[in-house]
């Protein structure tokens, strides 16, 4: 009988649990931004400028549900979506804050919460951002 | 030595000029290297002896062409704080420094002779590093410096010496200490031009390299048992590397290989481009802020990588051994010079070898002799050779068996005592516990218990420091019993062994950066202050948001020229998260407070409920 090759049992790590709440944060976020896109377009009645604003909400609301999928597989590239979305909309909403004067501020605390979820070193870890300490290269 | 091989040796009745001939280095140089190891003899007399007064100008002692050797070390009276220095360019006008300077350029054509950075010399530092070199660069105006037409004239004044005496040459000496013999080979230079003519970090006149050959001796022959290489000002024992380490020392005959730092003349064991980080001094206070951020950003955030607390600017040193070689064999020869602490210029000279800059940090100014520091204080890698590359530890392989049976031996005496002094405090501990349980219930004998339970304290200490010592002691024999093992058999521990943080030239993976990369490193920073200046000019009513946005865009821009972006992103996304925590707990501090309240709350009716189902 030839020799059987031996077998490659892959284990996932287990879905940290910071990343999960991360990811209910954008699928509601998500449902958010898809009624609110929706409502935008219905209420739109032909003005170009509402038409723009709910396409940018349906858009933003699609990015939204591909970071909480990616970020339930836990995705490196999800990982990376969010992190640049964040220094956008962190600088944005800080920007108003301080020279504008009309912050969104639970759009800010909700960025905030999520960067803080994401970013400690296990997590990049878990997302393949960075090496474990001690790791070959 | 290892098993394998015994290293090659020389007689030890061999005069101290033998010694040094038998394994004096074969170094190579970086194509472009514009000053090689000379005689002092010439560079003394072609330079003028000044001194400097601490509230006063300097004055000449002895103008150029007049100073002797005999001058140079004849005692002199000075104030406290005084110093002596050579000079050996003189003050250069703005004709003779545009003179200079153009017929360097002719010599550097006509010898081909041109230093070449090459690709992505600019691109491994990152933006702030590269930030901190404009400033380190711009510091130069205020700290004290060597003069940019300095270094051109001195190298044509050294290619003039060169030219009337082509004489390569080595000043060596051999010293015998614990058991060791070894020859040090110094090499002086009129000039170390790396900032000038290298992009390094410093100029200034002269200067001093020197290896180390540590031999020890093996049946009537002296055997190479180490290597030292002098690098900048680092010291200990990451700096030696055993003679039969293939992978770090290469060998020509019995001859070390040194690949010299372009500029620097810093020595290494490996050809390559070697990434130097300079840490820039900072205040106490500033440094005792930037600790405490380091370990915010570690611990707190629980971000990896660990920040280093102390900004550090790169510098590469290139050591690509493509240059001239002198050595035995080689294109060029040395002619060696036996010096020791009674040769004058190396014991009674205390000054510093070329001009005095008045560096506070000392970068610029020229170094002290072989002998001395720039202070006149000894120079420990001449009176302590052991301990400079922490030798002073280590044993001649000779004599490493007799001290090992020696310790062995000592060891076992001592386990033997303690065999008989552990059952003997046992016996004393039971005791005093036996009467300190016979006083239970007297309550007359109260004051006698409590001196007894102090005393029982004390012993229990002594019991387990005993046994902890004879626990440690079979340790540690266990292990010199095993090296000794090995001692007998003739087998050496890893060359390596003694290595904790070996410097590596920079991978060439590491190197090879785009064009686009390079073309932006080179101009990034010019880039973002002529925007900064735009911005002023054309927004100016919303400059400061303008910046923030011009700042961030282009270090994220940075990162994806250099492969960083998602350390960046990470990096830029905390920091804003921070400063959005800030204000949130600001404009939110009652519902901050109160959700933190409410949370509390819950966690503890979480907790007794818990308490009280279980």
């Amino acid at each position: 009988m030839p020799a059987q090759p031996p077998q490659t049992v892959v284990t996932r790590a287990p879905r940290p649990v910071p990343v999960s709440i991360f990811a209910l944060l954008a699928l509601v976020y998500a449902v958010f931004l898809t009624v609110l896109g929706v409502l935008t377009l219905v209420e739109a009645e032909g003005e170009r400028e509402a038409l723009i604003e709910g396409a940018v909400e349906l858009a933003s609301a699609v990015l939204a549900f591909a970071v909480c999928v990616g970020a339930m597989r836990v995705k490196r590239w999800a990982w990376v979506v969010f992190m640049s979305w964040a220094v956008f909309g962190l600088t944005l909403q800080l920007l108003r804050v301080f020279f504008f004067d009309d912050p969104v501020h639970w759009r800010l605390a909700l960025i905030t919460v999520a960067v803080f979820l994401l970013t400690p070193l296990d997590m990049q870890i878990a997302f393949g951002v960075r090496r474990p300490p001690h790791a070959r290269s | 030595m290892p098993e394998a091989e015994a290293a090659a040796g020389i007689a030890s009745t061999a005069s101290d000029l033998e010694i040094l001939r038998a394994f004096e280095p074969v170094v190579r140089y970086t194509h472009g290297e514009r000053f090689f190891p000379m005689a002092v003899e010439p560079y003394v007399e072609a330079s003028s002896l000044w001194i400097y007064h601490q509230d006063e100008v300097d004055d000449e002692v002895i103008a150029e062409g007049s100073l002797t050797m005999d001058e140079l070390v004849v005692s002199r009276d000075a104030a406290f704080g005084s110093l002596f220095y050579l000079r050996f360019v003189g003050p250069l006008g703005l004709n003779a420094s545009a003179r200079a300077l153009g017929d360097v350029r002719k010599l550097e054509k006509e010898h081909d002779t041109r230093f070449h950075a090459g690709v992505g010399r600019l691109a491994r530092g990152g933006l702030l590093p590269r930030l901190g070199d404009s400033l380190f660069s711009l510091s130069l105006i205020f700290r004290g410096n060597v003069p940019g037409a300095t270094a051109a004239a001195a190298v044509l004044k050294y290619a003039a010496m060169r030219e009337q005496e082509e004489r390569y040459v080595y000043h060596g000496r051999v010293v015998r200490q614990g058991g060791w013999t070894i020859c040090q080979y110094w090499f002086f230079f009129a000039y170390n031009d790396w900032r000038s003519g290298f992009y390094g970090v410093n100029d200034h006149e002269s200067d001093w390299e020197m290896i180390s050959v540590y031999l020890y001796e093996d049946e009537g022959q002296l055997r190479p048992e180490w290597v030292a290489y002098a690098s900048h000002d680092f010291h200990g024992a990451d700096l030696r590397r055993r003679w039969d380490d293939r992978q770090d020392l290469e060998l020509v005959g019995d001859h070390p290989v040194v690949h010299a730092g372009a500029g620097s003349h810093a020595s290494y064991f490996k050809r390559g481009e070697y990434q130097a980080e300079v840490p820039i001094p900072l205040p106490a206070r500033v440094k005792g802020l930037a600790d405490s951020w380091s370990s915010f950003w570690r611990n707190t955030l629980g971000q990896g990588g660990a920040e280093a607390s102390t900004p550090r600017i790169p510098f590469i040193d290139f050591a690509r051994g493509d240059g001239l070689t002198i050595g035995p064999g080689q294109e060029k020869e040395w002619t060696p010079n036996l010096v020791s602490e009674g040769t004058p210029w190396v014991g009674r000279f205390r000054g510093m070898w070329g001009l005095f800059a008045r560096d506070p940090i000392s970068g610029e100014n020229a170094p002290g002799g072989p002998m001395y520091n720039r202070d006149g204080s000894s120079r420990p890698s001449w009176f302590d050779p052991l301990g400079f590359a922490e030798l002073d530890q280590v044993p001649p392989p000779t004599r490493e068996l007799e001290v090992l049976e020696s310790q062995i031996t000592q060891l076992e005496a001592r386990n033997a005592e303690l065999e008989k002094l552990i059952p003997e405090a046992v016996a004393e501990l039971q005791e005093t516990g036996s009467r300190l349980s016979g006083m239970t219930g007297s309550a007359h004998l109260g004051a006698q218990h409590e001196r007894g339970m102090q005393r029982l304290a004390e012993q229990v200490a002594h019991v387990n420091g005993l046994r902890v010592e004879r626990a440690d002691n079979e340790a540690l024999l266990e292990g010199l019993t095993r090296r000794a093992e090995r001692a007998q058999s003739g087998r050496a521990n890893h060359p390596r062994a003694h290595i904790r943080s070996p410097m590596e030239p920079v991978p060439s993976s590491q190197m090879r950066f785009n064009r686009a990369a390079e073309l932006w490193a080179a101009m990034s920073i010019s880039l973002l202050l002529i925007g900064i200046a735009a911005l002023v000019i054309w927004a100016p009513t919303d400059v400061w948001a303008a910046l923030i946005l011009f700042a961030i865009a282009f270090v994220v821009g940075e990162s994806v020229l250099r492969g960083t972006f998602a350390r960046t992103v990470n990096r830029i996304a905390v920091i804003l998260a921070l400063v959005a925590t800030v204000v949130l707990v600001v404009q939110f501090w009652k519902v901050a407070l109160v959700g933190l309240l409410i949370g509390f709350a819950a966690f503890l009716v979480l907790q007794r409920i818990r308490e009280v189902r279980a």
